[in-house]
């Protein structure tokens, strides 16, 4: 049967230990606005390294990355 | 045998009890011995290092000095008198945070908040009635020199930036993280990671509410870096801030700046 669409390539990282999909050519931004998270409030380690906030829009994320978001709620 | 009264050695007879040593102190009510709140009637062994204090009585600096001495015996002691801790905000959680490290007689006390004292702070934060309108700086410092009149304060009323934090907070040995803002507290924490690797540091999220007091715990995302709370409870509309919860989150703070200095003197028995 002819395929009327195609779905948008999708590829795997891992997200605080739990493999995750998301789309190829997906930024860290774009992850966390799936995610809901306002990204001013998460801390992100890529790979064991800590990503600078004026990283986040231009860092495309690679199958197989390996991320931790620390999350910061208001309050104190 | 041999006993020391209020750091002096002494020779006393066997069946020596701690009212034959207080009826030298007259007036004396409130007996300390090994660092132990006891009666009169407490028998003293050979070893034993006691004080007879009056309650209403002031205490000098040497004298609160060498009672903080016996409550957390000399080694701990020493590391916390040469300690040097920053306070970043001093809402709910930099208010209970110092008042916890002054009482236990903390060397010195970096201590920043660009805000002043007003009424909704009341319901979980360290100041007083009277205080409204005061910069919070000035007024915790008067509130933490009535716990304890030795402590070295040093206040930097402006507002924290991830730009002038190292700066501020240089020569600290712990920085805590207080704020209410949740975007700085992941710069700060960003910074804790990154620029400021050798300085001990405790942050906080998820204080507010009167949720579960267990969800509260102390989490460590290095040898040296940890953040308290539940990492849920966002202060907003229907779940604000209130004393029990914050104090809960705060003293943990305390306890964990406490540990992270005394792991590092090597004043613990390795299982933090």
């Amino acid at each position: 049967m002819r395929r009327l669409w195609k779905r948008a390539a999708r590829m795997k990282i891992i997200c605080n230990g739990k493999e995750q999909e998301v789309a190829a050519g997906c930024t860290l931004l774009h992850l966390l606005a799936d995610l809901q998270l306002d990204p001013d409030t998460v801390v992100v380690e890529c790979d064991k390294k800590i990503i600078s906030r004026a990283d986040y829009e231009g860092l495309v994320l690679t199958a197989g990355q390996d991320l931790e978001l620390i999350r910061f709620v208001g309050g104190g | 045998m041999k006993i020391r009264v209020h750091e002096q050695g002494r020779e006393v007879g066997a069946g020596t009890r701690l009212a034959d040593i207080a009826a030298e102190f007259p007036g004396s009510d409130l007996f300390i011995v090994n660092g132990c709140q006891v009666t009169d009637t407490y028998e003293l062994r050979d070893g034993d290092g006691c004080w007879c204090l009056s309650k209403g009585q002031k205490v000098s600096r040497d004298e609160l000095h060498r009672l903080l001495y016996l409550r957390h015996t000399p080694g701990v002691q020493d590391v916390i008198s040469s300690s040097v801790v920053g306070v970043m905000g001093l809402g709910g959680l930099g208010s209970a945070v110092a008042g916890a490290l002054a009482r236990i007689g903390i060397g010195r006390l970096i201590l920043a908040d660009y805000d002043i004292v007003d009424p909704t702070n009341l319901n979980r934060q360290h100041f007083f009635v009277d205080q409204i309108g005061m910069k919070k700086t000035e007024a915790l410092a008067a509130n933490l020199r009535r716990m304890n009149p030795y402590v070295d304060l040093t206040l930097h009323d402006c507002r924290l930036t991830p730009g002038n934090i190292p700066s501020l907070f240089a020569g600290a040995d712990v920085l805590v993280e207080c704020f209410d803002d949740p975007a700085l507290k992941a710069a700060a924490f960003r910074l804790a990671l990154t620029d400021m690797k050798t300085m001990g540091y405790v942050g906080a999220s998820g204080v507010a509410g009167f949720g579960d007091n267990n969800l509260i715990t102390t989490v460590r995302h290095r040898p040296h870096v940890f953040v308290v709370g539940d990492g849920e409870s966002e202060s907003k509309p229907g779940q604000g801030l209130m004393a029990p919860r914050v104090g809960i989150a705060a003293h943990h703070q305390a306890n964990q700046v406490l540990r992270i200095l005394l792991e590092r003197a090597g004043q613990t028995d390795g299982a933090l």
